[in-house]
């Protein structure tokens, strides 16, 4: 009797196992995954991802979707091997998608490979923006990205022209004020790079509930405070100034 | 109850077979169980029911061998056993997981769960109503932890009691020219 209980809870978990594992929908699993990445869970992002993609049939969009994501998520949990691998799989699959080719240029950028990233982010930003189409502001965190790389390749005055376009299309984003301010100090002018990573810190501040502080790209920005501080024989320990209000 | 070892063949050399083919069949279940925990998620008590049994009855049965098996060593050898099995079983799932995440990272994935930065999809859990809308995407920190014992609990207790033979059993059988005791 025990001997078939025994047998009987093994073959009716295997047929549990068995009708999930078989009753994957790429097409689920794919919106659960994009959920995950926006919810910050990065870990579940990518095994939901690789389920779409391995484990689903999914069309060309679909799997240039899904290794979008894991290369995002591979990103996020600090494996920029394996993120700019997977996105130059996506990129074989759709060579024209501009936001693929951006995200290739962050991780090229955050791997030191400033010349590559550039010529990503160009190619990215022309796609999304073509001639004789306005700028948008969701473009500005690009606009800053390429902005970074230029500066490393001491392109001076493109790199200015990057921040102050991506702060003119988005004034709150703290991330283009960190950009004119290393741009400031490259032009040897410490007082107004100062002026400007304060008003960075200014703007983090006015959304109590941003994680950039926790970020890498935050953790570079206070770096950066605390550097031009430092140069201006300004005190460590001031509190950021406060932003003016309704802005 | 009195323990009956069979005078060939040494009580301590079915009790080694019973714990090294449980430790080796713990590896290899882990290893399964860990690799489709990752793809599938993790069917709370499923697979503790379901891997205990199995381990149990393999370890079990490698003691027997051609005969009954060894007699039950005890509680506290028997507790030590489960815990020994346990332990390889958590091993083996540490490795299958992370055998089949892009990259070998179970134990920094497992990091992040306790943290709560992560959750593990809990489909026996999330496939109820109520239960599916506070777990749609899965179990972390605490309620993870608490999960997951349940599902270690039902496995220990099948490792614990049943590899063992209890009870008297059929006698052994009197071999020619031996007087049955």
């Amino acid at each position: 009797m025990i001997r078939w209980a025994r047998i009987a809870t093994l073959l009716a978990a295997l047929a549990a196992v068995a009708v999930i594992v078989f009753d994957v929908d790429p097409a689920r699993d794919l919106s659960l995954a994009g959920r995950a990445l926006r919810a910050g869970d990065l870990d579940q992002a990518l095994r939901l991802g690789s389920r779409a993609l391995y484990l689903g049939s999914l069309d060309q969009q679909g799997q240039y979707q899904a290794r979008e994501l894991r290369a995002q998520a591979a990103l996020g949990l600090g494996n920029r091997g394996f993120a700019l691998a997977e996105l130059d799989r996506a990129l074989a699959l759709r060579p024209d998608s501009g936001s693929g080719l951006l995200l290739r240029g962050r991780i090229k950028l955050a791997g030191g490979d400033a010349a590559g990233a550039l010529q990503d982010m160009d190619r990215g930003l022309a796609l999304l923006a073509p001639p004789g189409r306005p700028l948008t502001a969701g473009l500005a965190a690009a606009l800053v990205q390429r902005g970074l790389a230029r500066l490393a390749l001491g392109q001076m005055s493109a790199a200015g022209q990057d921040a102050d376009l991506a702060v003119r299309l988005n004034p709150r984003l703290a991330q283009a004020r960190y950009l004119r301010s290393r741009v400031l100090d490259a032009q040897g002018r410490p007082a107004q790079a100062l002026q400007e990573i304060e008003a960075a810190f200014a703007l983090m501040q006015k959304s109590p509930f941003s994680t950039l502080y926790l970020s890498p790209e935050g953790q570079e920005m206070t770096r950066w405070l605390v550097e031009m501080r430092r140069k201006n024989k300004v005190d460590l320990l001031r509190p950021a100034p406060r932003p003016p209000a309704g802005r | 109850m009195a323990r009956q070892a069979h005078p060939e063949r040494p009580q301590s050399a079915a009790y080694g077979r019973v714990l090294l083919a449980g430790l080796l069949w713990a590896l290899a279940l882990g290893l399964a169980a860990g690799w489709l925990r990752y793809w599938v998620g993790l069917f709370v008590l499923a697979q503790g029911a379901v891997c205990g049994l199995l381990l149990a009855y393999l370890a079990g049965r490698a003691g027997r061998g051609q005969g009954q098996g060894p007699a039950h060593p005890g509680p506290g050898p028997a507790l030590a056993a489960a815990f020994v099995w346990l332990l390889a079983f958590w091993l083996g799932q540490g490795l299958g997981y992370g055998l089949a995440q892009p990259w070998f990272d179970a134990a920094g994935w497992l990091g992040r769960v306790w943290q709560g930065k992560s959750s593990e999809f809990l489909f026996g859990v999330a496939a109820t109503g109520p239960v599916h809308r506070a777990f749609s995407l899965g179990a972390k920190g605490g309620w993870w932890l608490v999960f997951n014992l349940i599902d270690w609990l039902i496995m220990f207790f099948f490792l614990w009691t049943m590899p063992w033979r209890t009870g008297r059993g059929r006698p052994a059988r009197p071999r020619p020219g031996e007087a049955a005791s």
